[in-house]
């Protein structure tokens, strides 16, 4: 678990890296949004699986669906934000 | 360095730091306050390491509004339903007569129904406990259940009734005495000359922990054992007078059992039966959860009292007849009073807590204060478990200071403001234990954040309430038991 937290967190870090080298022009809301969005998608994966190994198979799937579903609003959300106002600049 | 511009102003990051800023006042708002290390280690929240929204209140100030002026110590008697015989059920038509804990022909077919409605394709067996394999579970955990000496069984090729033989003998229909067995293998400093165990009540709350731990048990909590607390252990216990006596020595009669002034201290202690097999209890009467935790936890009771005993102590059981689990859990910061009645909610286990007990000592305890984590607000909108009683005997509603319906169950009316259950006419069915809210594991990160939300406002319990059900937390189907890879030694999880 540690390891794969540490995977996780060093390839997010690059990710983020990447991206202030893209000079986008990300607004701090997008920062913002993006992060709430990465949350939801830790938020699925830890909830689906954890309540697995809790013998709980319909608060996996359901919790997975509400929290997917927060994790692509917000994600397209954010993307689309990014390309538009970059289209604009 | 051009690239590494942030597009982050001064203005936006100190907006920002604002928001982490109030995001942590608020949890540190929320979470219990300590003024220093000692306190931390102190507390029943640190004794058990309680999750950090558990919250301590005042002594005798728990949750549940307690008119001390009005509770009295009560006889001790267990009002139930009168047992019925195998005849009873063979007359009737209807499977079950030798599982039957206290249910009637009448109500085994009740459960029945309501069990083959919760579960398709489920069916009684020939016993009532489901199939063949669960049955035979459940018969198996029985062996010396309560700590009763076993009747007839084989031994060198002979059936001797080992109860029997030891009644015969002046002995008692248990291994669970008043005074503990104070076996012959047990030593007491004193007794060598040697000086008895010098710990600090801290330190003795502490020991207590970790050789119930050792022995099977899982948390503990203690109060001064004074006027208002003395309330709660019965005046009667099997017959016999308990009175507090200006002795040295505990000691036992045909007709009393004497507490020691100075046993001034009642240790409360915990033990958790299988989570997975609680929740899927179903058919007659509880199952082998329930009867294996009876089988295990006399034993880790008894032989604590040999530890007490070893450290040059006394150590007093009264029994599960001889004291008021529910109060004194609540007044020691073991849980809280909730909508079952009987059961203590606890934070970390719910009310999967086989054993809330009780055991009066002369060893130096840190009374522990009651804590509060929002089960007997959330109770009140819950009512998940009394929903789920197939007799209706779960009291319905808001906390009240009295409950007819309970009446003959003997609970004392008028004493605190909360939940009573009929437990007169409860047959103990398999139902309610496994459908508490406050069960669940904490493996995934949304059992924390409910919990924490819960302990601090209700205003969303009703909103958690309607998720648990959608979620479909709560009870299982019993079938499943038997290909869960993942349950654990004593099918309990003693990671948290």
């Amino acid at each position: 678990m540690f390891f794969a937290g540490l995977a996780v967190a060093v390839v997010l870090t690059l990710f983020v890296v990447w991206l202030v080298r893209q000079q986008l022009g990300i607004k701090w809301y997008e920062w913002v949004i993006g992060l709430l969005a990465v949350s939801s998608l830790f938020a699925t994966v830890q909830h689906y699986f954890s309540s697995l190994e809790e013998n709980e198979p319909t608060s996996a799937w359901m919790g997975a669906l509400i929290f997917g579903i927060i994790f692509l609003v917000l994600a397209a959300l954010d993307w689309q934000l990014i390309v538009r106002h970059k289209k604009t600049a | 360095m051009k690239e590494f511009h942030s597009t982050l102003s001064r203005r936006d990051f100190m907006k920002s730091l604002g928001v982490v800023g109030a995001g942590l006042g608020t949890i540190s708002a929320a979470a219990p306050v300590f003024h220093d290390l000692d306190e931390v280690t102190s507390s029943a929240i640190g004794i058990n390491k309680n999750p950090w929204w558990v919250k301590e209140r005042d002594f005798k100030n728990p949750t549940v509004p307690i008119d001390w002026s009005k509770v009295t110590r009560q006889m001790g008697v267990f009002q139930s339903l009168p047992r019925p015989t195998v005849a009873d059920f063979e007359n009737a038509g209807v499977v079950g007569g030798t599982s039957t804990d206290l249910e009637t022909p009448e109500m085994a077919l009740t459960l029945y129904d309501a069990m083959a409605k919760e579960f398709p394709g489920w069916t009684p067996g020939y016993a009532g406990m489901g199939d063949v394999r669960t049955t035979s579970l459940c018969n198996a955990s029985k062996f010396m259940m309560m700590g009763a000496w076993p009747g007839n069984m084989e031994m060198g090729g002979k059936r001797v009734n080992v109860q029997a033989a030891i009644m015969a003998a002046g002995g008692s229909a248990t291994f669970t005495p008043w005074l503990g067995p104070q076996l012959d293998t047990t030593t007491r400093p004193q007794d060598f000359g040697a000086p008895v165990w010098q710990g600090t009540p801290e330190e003795n709350l502490k020991t207590c922990r970790t050789a119930i731990r050792f022995f099977g048990g899982s948390d503990v909590a203690a109060l001064e054992l004074d006027d208002d607390i003395l309330k709660f252990i019965h005046s009667q216990i099997g017959g016999k007078e308990v009175v507090v006596e200006d002795v040295d020595e505990a000691y036992e009669t045909v007709t009393k059992m004497v507490i020691p002034r100075k046993c001034k201290w009642v240790l409360m202690w915990s033990a958790r039966q299988s989570l997975e097999g609680t929740r899927r209890q179903a058919g007659i009467t509880e199952n082998f959860a329930v009867w294996y935790s009876y089988s295990r936890f006399p034993k880790v009771g008894a032989q604590f009292q040999e530890f007490i005993r070893g450290l040059g102590y006394q150590a007093l059981n009264p029994g599960m007849g001889g004291f008021l689990a529910n109060p004194l859990a609540a007044l020691s910061g073991m849980g809280e009073h909730g909508r079952m009645s009987s059961p203590t909610i606890t934070p970390k286990y719910g009310t999967t807590n086989r054993a809330m007990w009780a055991l009066i000592t002369d060893l130096p305890l840190l009374p522990t204060p009651p804590i509060d984590f929002g089960a007997y607000k959330f109770c009140k909108t819950c009512g998940i478990c009394a929903d789920s009683c197939p007799f209706g005997l779960i009291q319905q509603g808001d906390p009240t200071w009295e409950n007819p319906a309970s009446a003959k169950s003997g609970i004392q009316q008028g004493t605190f403001e909360g939940w009573r259950t009929n437990t007169a006419d409860c047959p103990h069915c398999p139902t309610c234990q496994g459908t508490c809210p406050f069960n669940s594991k904490p493996d995934s990160f949304i059992h924390a954040v409910v919990k924490g939300t819960v302990a601090n406002t209700p205003l969303l319990n009703s909103f958690f309430t309607n998720m648990e059900k959608a979620m479909d937390y709560g009870r299982k189907d019993p079938e499943e038991f038997w290909n869960l890879d993942n349950d654990f030694t004593y099918g309990i999880d003693t990671s948290y």
